[in-house]
C-alpha cells in the first residue's frame, strides 16, 4: 500500500511537471493538476477494476494518495501567490497594446498560428480587432476587444515569427511580390517580423521583432478579394 | 481549510495505518506459512512425509489465501498453490528427492513474496 501510495506521488510529479513545462495549449479549462489527476483517476478505478487479479485495494489505495495530493495542492495554492505561480503557472499577456509579444508565446510554447486560430474561435477575425488577450493558467484564451472596431474582414497570416506563410500568399491570389514589395517599404525582411497579417479591405497588422505593431493600409492586387 | 486539513490527516491515517496492516499481516502469513513448509520439507528428507501432511499444509494456505487475495496480486498466490499441488502428487509417488526441489522453491517463494511489498528503492522504481 505504502510503495502504490509513493509511486502515485511520483507519476503525479513527474506529470505535473511535464504538463507544466508543455505550456497552456495542453490543457483545456483545468489547472494543470486538475488536469492530471482527471487523466489517471480513469485508469487507476478500471485496471483493478477489470483485472480480478489484482487486489481492489491497489486501486482504492492510489485514488486516495490522489485525493491527499490533490488536497495539499490545493492548500499549498492558497498559501501565496508564489507557490500558486508554481503549480498552476500565471497568466500570459499575449496581446497588449504594442502589438503580439512573441516572448510570452514561445513561454507557452505556442506561435502565431496558434494564437490566431485561439482568436477565431473566440470569433476575432483580425488581431487589430483585439487590445489585450491573455493565455489564462487553465489554456483559456481571455480577449479584450477594441472599443471601436472597424469593419469586420477575415485576417491572413502571411508572416509568422519570421517564417512566410506560402500556403495562405498562394490561396488569397496576393502572391510573395505583395509581401516582399510591402517588407521592402517597411526596409525589413522576412526575418525581422514576427507577425504580417492582411485582412479583404487591405489593412496590413505588421509587427517587426522587439518592435510595436503598426497599421497599414495597401492595395491589395487586382482582382483579389475575399 | 479546515475541512481540507482534516480530510488530509484522515487520508493519511488511512494509509499509513492500511501499509502497516499490510506489512505486518503479510510477513505473518508467509512466516507461518514457511514454518510449516520447513517440517514438511525435514519430513520429506527424512522420507517419513505423507500425502497426509502436504494435505495439511495445503489446508493451512487455503485458510490464509482466502484473506491474502485482498493485498498480494492473485497470479502470486496461484504459484504458491502449483508448486503445493505438485509436491502433493510427488509426495503420494514417493518421490522425495523431486518433492524437496519443488519445496525449495515453496520456501523461496515465502521468502521472496513479502519482500515485493516492503519499502525500498527497488519496489518504488
Amino acid at each position: 500500500m505504502i510503495i502504490i501510495f509513493i509511486r502515485t506521488a511520483v507519476i503525479f510529479v513527474t506529470l505535473m511537471v511535464v504538463m507544466r513545462l508543455m505550456g497552456k495549449r495542453q490543457i483545456g479549462e483545468m489547472q494543470p493538476f486538475e488536469f492530471i489527476i482527471t487523466m489517471i483517476v480513469a485508469d487507476l478505478a478500471c485496471i483493478p477494476m477489470a483485472d480480478v487479479s489484482i487486489p481492489l485495494v491497489y486501486g482504492v489505495a492510489a485514488i486516495l494518495a490522489l485525493f491527499l495530493l490533490h488536497q495539499t495542492i490545493f492548500l499549498l495554492e492558497n498559501c501565496g501567490a508564489f507557490a500558486r505561480r508554481v503549480i498552476s503557472g500565471k497568466p500570459s499577456v499575449v496581446i497588449d497594446r504594442g502589438g503580439v509579444n512573441m516572448k510570452e508565446l514561445k513561454k507557452n510554447n505556442l506561435d502565431v498560428s496558434d494564437l490566431i486560430e485561439s482568436l477565431r474561435s473566440q470569433g476575432y477575425f483580425s488581431l487589430d480587432d483585439i487590445d489585450y488577450a491573455i493565455f489564462e493558467a487553465n489554456g483559456n484564451l481571455s480577449v479584450l476587444e477594441k472599443k471601436n472596431g472597424g469593419e469586420p474582414s477575415l485576417s491572413v497570416l502571411l508572416i509568422g515569427d519570421g517564417r512566410l506563410n506560402k500556403t495562405a500568399v498562394e490561396r488569397t491570389g496576393l502572391g510573395v511580390s505583395f509581401v516582399t514589395d510591402f517588407l521592402q517599404g517597411q526596409k525589413t525582411g522576412c526575418k525581422g517580423v514576427s507577425v504580417m497579417t492582411v485582412d479583404g479591405t487591405g489593412k496590413i497588422y505588421f509587427q517587426k521583432k522587439n518592435a510595436p505593431y503598426e497599421i497599414h493600409r495597401a492595395a491589395l492586387p487586382e482582382g483579389v478579394q475575399w | 481549510m479546515v475541512k481540507s486539513l482534516v480530510s488530509i490527516f484522515i487520508c493519511l491515517a488511512l494509509i499509513a495505518g492500511g501499509a502497516i496492516y499490510e506489512h505486518a499481516f503479510i510477513d505473518r502469513q508467509f512466516g507461518e506459512f514457511s514454518a510449516a513448509v520447513e517440517t514438511l520439507y525435514d519430513k520429506t528428507r527424512e522420507e517419513v512425509a505423507t500425502r497426509q501432511d502436504v494435505e495439511a499444509v495445503q489446508q493451512n494456505w487455503r485458510k490464509k489465501k482466502d484473506v491474502l487475495h485482498a493485498f498480494i496480486p492473485h497470479n502470486d498466490i496461484k504459484e504458491v498453490e502449483l508448486w503445493l499441488g505438485e509436491t502433493l502428487s510427488l509426495v503420494s509417488y514417493g518421490k522425495y528427492e523431486d518433492a524437496l526441489s519443488k519445496m525449495d522453491v515453496l520456501k523461496e517463494l515465502c521468502r521472496q513474496i513479502p519482500k515485493t511489498y516492503s519499502l525500498s528503492f527497488s519496489n518504488i522504481f
